[in-house]
Formats: structure tokens, C-alpha cells, sequence
């Protein structure tokens, strides 16, 4: 890595960003997720790759995995009986949708063996982005992140011990020594949401530099309205008339833009802004500190009046260009990390979307099975309780929306920074300013950062409507696939006692088969455009 | 030049030679070449060898798709002319190619009858009467795409040796240019061929034990031209994703070159070296760089486009083809896990060999695809990335990304659906779609037979 | 190529041209007279007239001469399978509607289309004479093919309704010649819609090859003025500007006409399929002949509206491969610079693509969905005749 030589200078104003990790590193090194250095965190906030963590992550790896295999085994045992019984299409699915937590949790650690080396070579790029908005008087504020985590670290807890507690007081037989084994049956779960919450947070930081990318320009545009009111004012109330009507026309006019981006009320917004603006010797004050803190910014752009400190970076192009400049490469640095970041985690994301998926599915299919007394795998017994199958879904739920939500919010905000940039271009009125704003917006329209899984399906909101249309329409299937085979046991049992109701039976279930294939024939085609 | 075909006519090489000279400079070969692979995890070419005679066979990396792609006729045995250019086939060569795909199709006119005429039957001996037609519709299938393949090779024979020609003048320049030669590793292909044989072959060994009783001679020959079709069309589509890789490689070179240019590059040359300013050296070829990428931007997606316009058809038939015998294959494997007590592993084997076959190559064919479109539209993305203090080389920037706005290139299977990495998900989720319709339609006609059974004692 | 062999094949795209005027003039579907001093369109309110009362006349002889009903295989088809009766009414209620829509908007903004046209032919006569025409294959191709496929069609469902019925009356012949005459007027209705676009698509094309020319000019160190480009930038613009009102006037029209294309042919298997399997008829004639000529027809038909306007959508989209070969030519004027990259600019903010009523580009890609979905409704339509059995 290049390092900058003025770097130790500032190194410690700006806070990396690993600091606010450590109570998650030590969880997850525990429970055997990351292969890091313990001691090299401990000690210069750094990951490193390390021999004994992987020796060590592995052997977890293998634990879980014998562990779980007994579990099935012990478990099993009811299955077994059950099979003869059960039509296959359930057995099928049932093997397979216990083996998939499974195949989620290896795909977790796998990956983050494999990445150890580049996830920390991710967060000193994250660190060297800080320190250079921090040079462009942008600070950005890692603070709370540790509280986020800890939050999401409580909230997991929460959800794995309700889950694991209810199911076991309520449908484990707690009299054998081997339902002790049942908690076995939470750590895929665990593992995988840990591993979610260092993606999930890496992520949220990076919108949070998008924001403050973004939040910078918007400053920017701020002073210079206020300094160039300042001028107007100076000279002539009635052209203040018509200046303060100039920005509001522009407001409506980018107004669309905001509805469609970031789904924000412009009103609100503008609301915030004024807050902000509104007050003078408040922003003048915050102007100030940040001055303060950085020492030679002061030199340059003296003010042009004595008696107030009014002034605006925007009057001065040369300066701007350079200010803009850096920001649009810092813009497009966060933009690489955030795809260097989705190709570390690319894996484990498509395995996680395809776990919530089946799971949700199946947990609602389970859920239908129980209320119609037929049995069901007994990994998923919590679903025999709508309580603990409504805790299930929306910790399983939580995670994958939480995900997607985020990684749409993130590509959101990057696209943002060319909307604030060409406020700078249209407030600033500036020949050379516009050509240099025009310059650099083509360059932000190149930079893109779309979070997808693996290419094969981007995280987007759009995705999550499909893929709920996909979980209705499978579920209606299934339970097609199982009003159909209940039909067919009970042909069966009324052929064996010569029962005349057998026509009758039939017929009312075939109105339910003719109103399921219509439905069916709806969410189909309504999901064959975006499939 | 027919109006029919109407393409962009790059304007010829001659008249673009002489704007300006060409620079060999020395000392910028080797870290222009060095740069443009330094990424690559594949390791680097090796050193520019001149040609050591004028028989240096073009296309060497895919030599071995090539002769089998140009024995059974798809491919014109071209003459080549010099080691940048091609010609057209001799007319003896010309004769064999034609022989061979008038063999073909009298072969596939004998087929079809065959198929129709009861002599085929043994071959159909499931159990079940919608698997044979099953299997019917997944032959007839296969001899169409592959039809269709040969009709559609023949006729865009002359388009194929274009794009080879191109993508050969490409090479010359970059050659001249840089000294680099782009050469890569493409056993990926041999690999694919290896595989495909292997399956084709125990495929038809399995069928041959599958069949009861003599197999007529007609039977022999419908399975082994069977093979042969169905070989030979999964050769063509590893052929295409081979051509694709070329482009793919030619692309990330004009990309690495660019990239040189960056921000990024240009910090870390500051890093390496503060004292000595070397940021002018750096931009100092830009211009004319730029002009040269540009020219070369063009050029490849050109060639992207006439690789996309030979083999449309071809990969439209292809995808259709292999959705259905994977839907098939899926359905069949699904009938034999669940039906109790019937699991031959007969079937079980001929569909994971299919499942294996079609899955890998439409893995490799949208891998590749997905590649190369990616690498294309990577361009002005990365030229996003170069910061220029000059007006005028902000202008040069500016020109190439107004021009690719929204110009996002694709792929494309005849137009119905880009082909990338979203395609193989898209085909499986589809796949899933029909495999549970194909499920109601079996546990409809179960239930059919089954109140067949319950009616017969009642009456 | 075939192209070569000169006037022939100019003379036939001129006929069907011809054709197709003088038959939408005589069915009154083309509400206009022609001043060929002024080269303008008037619209006419006595063809307006005439072509409401002819078609009103027309619907009236075909619903008072309706033996459809009466046909015995259709008969059988309904009695075997209820549901296939109310698909069928809803589709005859459907196209009766289109006919009226059809009808009804063409005469409603026959203002509208007026100018259009009007437009069109002084874009035509002003700018694009100079240039020649001869060599835009594919309009030549294209117009033979739409006029093709109408006659096809009016012959297909003559033989259709000819070949359906055992016994033939004069109630029967009237009720056919009706029904042919008003498919013939929805046909040609359409494809003015079709022609209007292939139009386009040429003066289009022009465009893209006088760019090229430029381009070819530039890279040979010749001079070009940046007036020409800027020339071709307005008249690229007027011809979207067109498009896009041409295409909110048939919105609805088109949308109908497809949705009622896509539905005939799978009511046509579907049909096909319960009269073949369900019923275990023999094959005869009907059945190897009539049926599929009916199906491939349309369908032939149905990708002829498709393909028009993926020709167009493309050819729009090239003309922005062709903006980027300005960008490896040095020294270029800074006008024309500044030009070319409006016309870069323009080209990534509008695009020749056909939208209608908002809810659908019509290119390939669209074809193929809806193939797709109507293949998969045809499934569902065939299960739910399987469990009905």
C-alpha cells in the first residue's frame, strides 16, 4: 500500500474505523468466523491473516458441522418412522432444507478464509478515504457505528435465545439427556448473522462517506447562497426580490429527481436545509470550528469584507476545482471499495438470499402442514407454534430486507453526488465552474456501484418484490402439491370403505384445484417479466 | 457491399496509417507490457516472439476447436495468406466442406424419416408414454439446432472470416504499436472438448445398454449421429465462448492501458517517486494514447457485434434446446427419486450426464458473455478515472463519455434477451417454473389412472 | 443481391403502396383527400361519413348473417369444454371492440394523423429527396412483407370459415364476405400504423448514412461542415418528435391488435388441442390443414409488427455506435466538435423506442416475454382441460 507522507500528521484525528469492531471481532473470533490476528487487533486495529486462526476456524468449522450431523441423526429418528407415511415430495424437501443452513454456514467461513488477507487491506482503504475527506474539512463521525453494532449484536441475541429457548420449553422433549443437542441447531444462524453484521456495517459506514460526500457539496452551495445574498444585500433590497425567488424554481426542478433517488420528501428536506441556514451566527459557528481544526485552510480565500466573516469557496474556481476534484476521486474510491466489498461477501450473500428464501417458503409450508395435523421434518418443529414461526420469519426476514434495503440506500446515495454537484454548478454561475461541474458529472455517471450476488440478481427493492411474488406463488404450489396428495390418501381410503361421498369430495375439491390454478396462472405471469 | 448487410464500415485501414507515424519507443514497451497484465492471476505472456516463419499459424490458442470445427464443415478451411490475414478457402477445400454438410443433412433427412417410422421404436422403451414423447421432442430438437447450426455456418462464412481478419489486424497493430502479443491459455477449450467427447460417449453406452433385444443398424446410426450432432453443437458454443474470450482479452488490454492513466496510478507513481515530478511524463502520452484506444474501443465492439451477429441464431436455438433438456432431465430425475421402489440408476446416470453437459456449457457460455460485455462497458469507467489538469485532455475525456452515456453494449440471443451472468439464473428460476408444472400435469395424470382403477369396480 | 436487379422490385413495393391507399380510401379508413398542388392532406368530413356508415353496414350484416354458432365442430368444441365458450365470447367481444376503437380513434384524431402525415411527406419532400432510396432493402422488404401477410390473412380466414362448414348457403357467403371486409379493414389499419413507422426507420437510416459518410470523410482528412451535422441533428430530432406522436395516437390500437393476435393463436391451439386429443378426432383436412395455416399465418403476422419496430429501435441505436467513430479523429473542428457531441448528448437522452400506453417497449426482447407468457397461459388453459376430463 502507498502511504502519503502526510498521513501520520493527521493520523490521529481520524479515527479508523476497525476501532469501533472490536467488541464483534472478539464474538466472532470466538465463535470462529474470522481467521484473523487476535493480538494484531488488540494492539494496531489492524486484520491480519493468521495460521493459528485459521487452524483454529477450521476446527470450529468441523465441530459444527459433526455436531449438527449428530443432531439430525438424534433427531432424525421420528423422520425415519414418519417416511412411510409422508409423501416423498415432503421427505425430499425436508433433507434438503436442513442441509441448507448448513451449506450457509460453510459458505460463511469458506469465504472468510479465503478473503482473510483482503477484508483488512479493504478497511485501511476505508481508513485512507477518511483521512483524505478529513483533508477536504469533511469529517466524518465513526462514533456511533459502535453502538449499531452492539445494537445488532443485542437484537441477534435476542431473536437466537427466544427462538432456541421457546422452541425447546415448548416441543422438545426435555426428559432426554440428548435434547440438550437442540442448541446445536442455532449456531448456522448465529454464525451467519454475525458474519452479516461486519458486511452490514461495512456497508452502512460507506453510505455514511456517500452522505458526507454529498452533505459537503450541499454546504457548499449553503455559503455561497448565503454569501451571495450577503452581496445583494449590500447593494439593493429589490434584487433580493428576485434572487431569493431563484432558488426555489431550481428546487422544483430537481425536486423529481430527489422523489426518484431517495424516495425523500423535498419538503422536508428543504426543511432541514433551512434549519440549518437560517441561522446565522449558528452556521457561521460551525463554519468556524471546522476552520479551526484545520489549520491552513485559513490561509487562502481572504474574506472580501472586514466586518463579517462571510464567504464562499465557490466564488473561487480554481480553488473549487481542486476541492471538487478530490471529492469526485474520494466519490469513486468508496465506489470501488463498495464492489471490492460485494465481491468479498458475494458468495455468502447469494447463499443467504437463497436460504431465506427457501426457508421462508418452507416455514410457511411447514407452518400450513401443521395446522392440517400432518407431520413434518422435525428440525422444523418450530413451525408446529405461529408465535415462534412469526419470531422465525421475521429474524430470517429481518436480515435479507435489512440487507437488500441497504445496498439500494448505498447505490442511492452514490448516485445523489451528481444532483449536489450540479446545485454547486447552478448556484456558483460561473462559466469556468460550469464546465469543470460538467466535466466531472460525466465522470460521476461512470462510476457506479451496484451491489448484485454473484451477477446473477441485483440487490434492489425491485428484486425483493420478486422474490416475494416468487415465496406466494411457491407456497401456493406446494400446498397445491398437498391438497392434491391429501386428496389422493383420502381416494384412497374412501375406495377401500365403497363410500358414495367419494364424488362428492372429489368435486368440491376440484373447485378448490380449478380456483389455485387460476391464482397460480396470475402470480406466474405476473412474475414471468422480471424472471 | 450490400446495403443488406448493412454495418458500420469502419473506414479502411489504409487511409487511417498515415495520420501519424507509429512510435515503437523503446522504453516504454516493457511497462506498458508488463502493466497491462500485471493484474492477471494467469501469468504473463511470453516475450514478443516475432514470427519465426511465415507458417506461424494464426488463432494457435484455439488450434485444436478450430480442426475439429473445420473438419466436420462449420468452420471454412481457410487459407492463410500471412501471419495477419486470412483468406478465403481454396476451392478443394471449399468442395470438402460442402461435401461434408451435404452428407449431414442427408443424414439428418434420414434420421427424421427414421424417426417417424415405426424402426426407431426400440429406442423408446420407457415406462411412461409423456417420456417418450419426451425424449421424441428432445431428439427432434437436437437435430434442429443442429440443422440449423450447419445452414447458419455455411451462410455466414464470409462474416466469420471478417471478424477473424479483424480481430487479426487488431493484433498487427497492437503489435506494431506496443509489441505485445496477446496471446493467452485457452485449454479451458481442450478441457471442454475432452469432456464433451467423454459424456457423448457414455451416454450412448448407456443407451446401448439400456435397449433391449438386437439393435437394428438403423438404431446404431440414429444414436451415433445423434451423438455426433449433439457433440458437435456443444463444440460450436465452446468455440463461441473461446472467440468471446479473445475479445475479452483484447478489451482488458486497451482497459489495462487506460488504467495506467488513472488517479490511482498516478498517486502511486507520486508515492514511488516524489522527488522527481513525474506526473508530466505520465500524461505526456495521453493523446495520443487515447486516439489509439479509442480507435481499438471501436474496432473490438465492431468485431463484438459481427461474433453476436454470426452466432445469434445459433445460440438462440442452442439456449432453447438446452432449457428443455435440462427441464426434461430435472423432471425425470425428480420422477425417479420420488416413484417408490423404481430407481434405475440407469436413468439416474443418462440424466446427470446430460444435467452435467448442458449446465457447463451454459455456465461457460454466459461466463464468457458476461465477461466480455463486462470488460466493454468497463471502458468509460475507467477513463472516468483519469484526472487531467489540461483543458484539453479533459476534452478528450469528455468526447468518449458523452458518447457513452446510456451505450451500455449487450450481448445479445437474437435480440429476445441479453446474455450474461443473469441469464443461467434466469433459465433455472424458468427451469423450476416448468418443472412444477410438468409435476401437476404428472399428478393429474396419475390421479386420472387412478379414478380409472376406482371406476372400473364401482361400474 | 436481389436488390440489384432494379425496377422490378421497386414497381412491387410501389403496387403494394398503391394498394394499401386505394384499400384503406375504399374502406374508409383513410379520411383524406390529396392536393397534390399544395402536397397536403385535407381531411375530409364526407369520408368520415362514408366510412362510418360502410363500416357500421358492414358489422350489421355480419351480426345479422352470424351462422358461426351453428358450426357442428364448434358445437362439439363447446359442449365438450364450457369454459373454451366464454373464452370464445369474450374474445369475439373483444374484437368487435377493436373494430370499433380502431374506427373510432382513427377519425377522432384524423386531425392528428393528418399532420402527421402531412409531416412526414414535407420531411420527405424537402430533405430527404436528394438522397437515394433504392438501397433501403429492408423497407422494400418490409412492405412486401406486411402486404403479404395481409392477403395471407384475408385468405387464410376465407378458407377458415369456407373450410369449416359443411353447407353452404348465402347466408353464410354474406356473413364470410363481412367478416373478411372487417378483419381487411383492421389489418389495414394497422399497418398504417406499420408503414408510418418503416417510414421512419428509412429517413432514419439516411441519417445514419450520411453520418457514416462524415465520419468516412473526416477519417480521410477531408473537411466536413458541422452545418450538416447540426442539419441531421434537427432532422433526427423532428423525426423522433414524429415517432412519438405517432405512436400515442395508436396507442390503443396497437395494444388491441396484439392482444388480440396473441390471443387467437393460443385459443387457436387450445382449441387445435381439445379437438385433437380430447375428442380423439381422426386427422382430415381441417385438421392437417386449415388449422395451422390459420395459426402460422397470424403468427407470421404478429412478428412482422414486432420485427418493424425492433428495426427501428436498432437503427436508432446505431446511430450512437456511429457518433462514437468521431471520437478517434484528431484535430477535429471545435464547432463541429461541440456538434457531434450534442448529437452524442441528444441520442442518450431520447431514443427511437416504441412505447405504448406506457407499459411496454415493442422490440425483440417484448416478442419473446410475451411468446413466453402466452405459451405458458396455453399450458394453463391445457391442465385445466386435463383435470376437466
Amino acid at each position: 500500500m502507498p502511504q502519503v507522507q502526510s498521513e501520520s500528521s493527521s493520523e490521529s484525528a481520524v479515527q479508523p474505523l476497525l476501532q469501533q469492531f472490536q467488541l464483534l471481532f472478539y464474538i466472532s473470533k470466538i465463535a470462529g468466523i474470522l481467521p484473523q490476528d487476535l493480538e494484531k487487533f488488540r494492539t494496531k486495529n489492524v486484520l491480519e491473516k493468521s495460521r493459528n486462526g485459521m487452524v483454529y476456524m477450521l476446527a470450529m468449522l468441523i465441530v459444527y458441522v459433526l455436531l449438527y450431523n449428530v443432531l439430525i441423526y438424534s433427531f432424525g429418528e421420528e423422520d425415519r418412522t414418519l417416511k412411510a407415511s409422508q409423501s416423498t415430495l415432503t421427505f425430499v424437501i425436508g433433507l434438503f432444507l436442513t442441509y441448507i443452513g448448513l451449506i450457509m454456514m460453510g459458505t460463511d467461513q469458506l469465504t472468510a478464509l479465503r478473503n482473510q488477507g483482503r477484508i483488512g487491506e479493504l478497511y485501511e482503504r476505508i481508513r485512507q478515504v477518511d483521512e483524505r475527506l478529513y483533508k477536504e474539512k469533511c469529517v466524518v463521525d465513526n462514533s456511533h457505528i459502535g453502538g449499531r453494532i452492539r445494537f445488532m449484536l443485542i437484537m441477534t441475541f435476542l431473536f437466537e435465545l427466544s427462538i432456541l429457548l421457546a422452541t425447546y420449553i415448548k416441543l422438545v422433549d426435555y426428559s432426554q439427556w440428548m435434547s440438550v443437542l437442540w442448541i446445536v441447531s442455532a449456531i448456522p444462524t448465529f454464525i451467519n448473522t454475525l458474519d452479516k453484521i461486519w458486511f452490514a456495517v461495512s456497508l452502512y459506514a460507506l453510505k455514511e462517506r456517500f452522505e458526507a460526500i454529498n452533505q459537503t457539496l450541499e454546504e457548499l452551495v449553503a455559503t455561497h447562497e448565503k454569501f451571495k445574498r450577503w452581496l445583494c444585500g449590500d447593494q439593493e433590497t429589490s434584487s433580493r426580490a428576485l434572487d431569493s425567488s431563484q432558488p426555489p424554481e431550481y428546487d422544483s426542478n430537481l425536486e423529481y429527481l430527489y422523489k426518484e433517488l431517495g424516495g425523500l420528501d423535498m419538503g422536508s428536506l428543504k426543511g432541514s436545509g433551512r434549519n440549518k441556514v437560517a441561522p446565522v451566527s449558528h452556521s457561521m459557528n460551525s463554519f468556524g470550528e471546522s476552520i479551526e481544526a484545520s489549520d491552513k485552510a485559513t490561509h487562502q480565500a481572504p474574506p472580501i469584507s472586514v466586518n463579517m466573516a462571510h464567504e464562499s469557496e465557490l466564488s473561487n474556481a480554481s480553488k473549487v476545482e481542486e476541492k471538487l476534484n478530490n471529492l469526485c476521486q474520494v466519490h469513486d474510491e468508496i465506489c470501488e471499495i463498495g464492489k471490492a466489498m460485494n465481491e468479498l461477501w458475494s458468495y455468502p450473500i447469494l447463499s443467504l438470499m437463497a436460504y431465506g428464501f427457501l426457508i421462508f417458503t418452507a416455514q410457511l409450508y411447514f407452518l400450513y402442514c401443521a395446522t392440517q395435523f400432518q407431520s413434518i421434518p422435525s428440525l422444523f418443529r418450530s413451525a408446529k407454534n405461529p408465535f415462534i414461526t412469526v419470531i422465525a420469519l421475521s429474524y430470517t426476514s429481518g436480515k435479507c430486507v435489512y440487507l437488500i434495503y441497504l445496498s439500494w440506500k448505498t447505490s442511492l446515495a452514490s448516485k445523489r453526488t451528481g444532483i449536489s454537484l450540479h446545485k454547486c454548478g447552478v448556484v456558483a454561475d460561473d462559466n469556468l465552474l460550469f464546465e469543470i461541474v460538467n466535466h466531472l458529472s460525466l465522470k460521476l455517471l461512470n462510476h457506479s456501484v451496484d451491489f448484485s450476488a454473484c451477477g446473477f440478481f441485483t440487490l434492489d427493492m425491485e428484486t425483493l418484490y420478486g422474490v416475494s411474488g416468487g415465496i406466494t406463488s411457491y407456497l401456493i404450489i406446494l400446498i397445491q402439491f398437498n391438497l392434491a396428495a391429501q386428496q389422493a390418501k383420502e381416494a384412497i381410503q374412501t375406495f377401500n370403505s365403497l363410500n358414495d361421498t367419494a364424488s362428492l369430495v372429489g368435486a368440491a375439491t376440484e373447485m378448490d384445484n380449478v380456483s389455485s390454478t387460476l391464482y397460480d396462472l396470475v402470480t406466474t405471469t405476473m412474475l414471468t417479466p422480471t424472471g | 457491399m450490400s446495403p443488406n448487410t448493412w454495418v458500420i464500415e469502419m473506414p479502411t485501414q489504409k487511409t487511417r496509417l498515415h495520420p501519424y507515424p507509429r512510435r515503437i519507443s523503446p522504453y516504454r514497451t516493457p511497462s506498458v507490457n508488463r502493466n497491462a497484465f500485471s493484474h492477471e492471476a494467469r501469468p504473463p505472456p511470453p516475450p514478443p516472439p516475432l514470427p519465426k516463419t511465415l507458417e506461424h499459424p494464426v488463432f494457435e490458442d484455439i488450434r485444436t476447436i478450430m480442426s475439429v470445427l473445420k473438419a466436420s464443415g462449420l468452420m471454412p478451411i481457410y487459407e492463410q495468406l500471412s501471419s495477419y490475414k486470412v483468406g478465403p478457402p481454396t476451392k478443394t477445400n471449399e468442395f470438402y466442406s460442402f461435401f461434408v454438410r451435404g452428407v449431414v443433412h442427408a443424414l439428418t433427412i434420414f434420421n427424421v424419416y427414421s424417426l417417424f417410422t415405426p424402426s426407431s421404436a426400440q429406442l423408446f422403451y420407457s415406462y411412461r408414454e409423456t417420456d417418450n414423447v419426451n425424449q421424441w421432442i428432445e431428439l427432434l430438437l437436437c437435430i434442429l439446432t443442429y440443422t440449423l447450426t450447419v445452414f447458419v455456418c455455411a451462410r455466414n462464412t464470409k462474416n466469420v472470416l471478417r471478424v477473424m481478419n479483424e480481430i487479426l489486424q487488431l493484433d498487427e497493430e497492437v503489435r506494431r504499436r506496443f509489441g505485445a502479443n496477446l496471446s493467452q491459455n485457452f485449454s479451458f477449450s481442450v478441457k471442454y472438448l475432452v469432456g464433451i467427447t467423454a459424456c457423448q460417449t457414455y451416454i450412448i453406452v448407456l443407451k446401448i445398454y439400456a435397449v433391449e433385444g438386437v439393435i437394428t443398424p438403423t438404431s446404431y446410426v440414429l444414436l451415433a449421429f445423434y451423438a455426433v450432432q449433439n457433440g458437435l453443437t456443444a463444440t460450436y458454443i465452446v468455440f463461441a465462448s473461446a472467440l468471446l474470450r479473445i475479445v475479452y482479452i483484447r478489451f482488458h488490454f486497451i482497459n489495462q492501458l487506460l488504467n495506467g492513466y488513472t488517479y490511482v496510478q498516478q498517486q502511486r507513481r507520486k508515492g514511488g517517486n516524489r522527488r522527481t515530478t513525474a506526473a508530466p511524463s505520465l500524461m505526456e502520452h495521453f493523446p495520443e494514447d487515447s486516439l489509439f484506444i479509442y480507435r481499438m474501443h471501436n474496432k473490438l465492439l465492431r468485431i463484438y457485434k459481427g461474433i453476436n451477429d454470426c452466432c445469434n441464431l445459433i445460440l438462440v436455438s442452442f439456449l432453447g434446446y438446452s432449457f428443455y433438456t435440462v427441464t426434461t432431465n430435472c423432471y425425470n430425475l425428480f420422477v425417479q427419486i420420488t416413484a417408490k421402489g423404481m430407481v434405475s440408476s440407469n436413468i439416474l446416470q443418462w440424466c446427470f450426464a446430460w444435467l452435467c453437459m448442458h449446465v457447463s456449457l451454459l455456465a461457460l457460455l454466459s461466463r464468457s458473455c458476461g465477461l466480455t460485455t463486462r470488460e466493454a462497458n468497463a471502458t468509460s469507467q475507467i477513463l472516468a478515472r483519469v484526472y487531467a489538469k489540461s483543458k484539453e485532455y479533459q476534452n478528450i475525456i469528455d468526447k468518449f463519455l458523452t458518447k457513452s452515456i446510456k451505450q451500455e453494449v449487450q450481448f445479445t440471443a437474437y435480440g429476445f434477451f441479453a446474455i450474461d451472468n443473469s441469464t443461467l439464473f434466469k433459465i433455472f428460476s424458468a427451469v423450476t417454473t416448468y418443472l412444477v408444472i410438468l409435476i401437476q400435469f404428472k399428478q393429474l395424470e396419475d390421479s386420472k389412472v387412478e379414478d380409472h382403477v376406482q371406476e372400473q369396480p364401482q361400474t | 443481391m436481389f436488390c440489384r436487379r432494379g425496377g422490378f422490385r421497386q414497381k412491387l413495393v410501389h403496387v403494394t403502396l398503391r394498394g394499401a391507399l386505394y384499400g384503406s380510401w375504399i374502406l374508409g379508413l383513410f379520411p383524406f383527400t390529396y392536393d397534390s398542388w399544395t402536397r397536403k392532406l385535407h381531411r375530409s368530413k364526407w369520408l368520415i361519413g362514408y366510412g362510418i356508415v360502410l363500416n357500421v353496414a358492414i358489422v350489421t350484416l355480419i351480426l345479422a348473417n352470424d351462422t358461426e354458432a351453428e358450426t357442428p365442430a364448434r358445437m362439439e368444441v363447446f359442449q365438450r369444454n364450457p369454459l373454451a365458450e366464454q373464452i370464445n365470447s369474450v374474445h369475439d367481444f373483444h374484437s368487435l371492440s377493436m373494430v370499433v376503437l380502431m374506427l373510432l380513434r382513427c377519425y377522432w384524431r384524423s386531425e392528428d394523423i393528418g399532420k402527421i402525415l402531412n409531416e412526414l411527406m414535407d420531411l420527405q419532400w424537402c430533405h430527404f429527396r436528394q438522397y437515394s432510396l433504392d438501397d433501403c432493402c429492408k423497407f422494400d422488404n418490409f412492405v412486401l412483407h406486411k402486404g403479404l401477410s395481409v392477403g395471407l390473412e384475408v385468405c387464410s380466414m376465407l378458407i377458415l370459415e369456407l373450410g369449416m362448414y359443411p353447407k353452404y348457403s348465402l347466408q353464410l357467403f354474406l356473413g364470410v364476405i363481412g367478416l373478411c371486409t372487417i378483419v381487411l379493414v383492421v389489418l389495414l389499419g394497422a399497418s398504417h400504423f406499420h408503414l408510418a413507422v418503416v417510414y421512419i426507420y428509412r429517413c432514419v437510416w439516411i441519417v445514419n448514412r450520411e453520418l457514416l459518410r462524415f465520419a468516412n470523410q473526416l477519417a480521410e482528412g477531408e473537411t466536413v461542415d458541422p452545418a450538416g451535422v447540426d442539419r441531421l441533428l434537427g432532422l433526427y430530432s423532428r423525426l423522433l418528435e414524429l415517432n412519438h406522436r405517432l405512436v400515442e395516437i395508436y396507442d390503443y390500437q396497437m395494444v388491441m391488435v396484439m392482444v388480440s393476435f396473441l390471443a387467437a393463436n393460443v385459443l387457436g391451439i387450445y382449441y387445435y388441442i381439445i379437438f385433437s386429443i380430447s375428442l380423439h378426432k381422426d386427422m382430415d383436412i381441417i385438421l392437417l390443414f386449415i388449422v395451422p395455416q390459420a395459426l402460422f399465418i397470424n403468427m407470421y403476422d404478429f412478428w412482422l409488427s414486432i420485427a418493424v419496430c425492433d428495426l427501428a429501435e436498432r437503427t436508432g441505436g446505431k446511430t450512437s455506435t456511429i457518433l462514437k467513430l468521431f471520437n478517434d479523429i484528431e484535430n477535429l473542428d471545435v464547432s463541429l466538435e461541440r456538434s457531434i457531441s450534442d448529437f452524442a448528448l441528444f441520442c442518450s437522452h431520447q431514443r427511437l423506442r416504441f412505447r405504448h400506453c406506457g407499459l411496454f417497449y415493442v422490440n425483440y426482447g417484448m416478442g419473446f416475454r410475451m411468446t413466453i407468457t402466452s405459451f405458458l397461459y396455453l399450458l394453463f388453459l391445457i391442465q385445466f382441460e386435463f383435470s376437466n376430463l
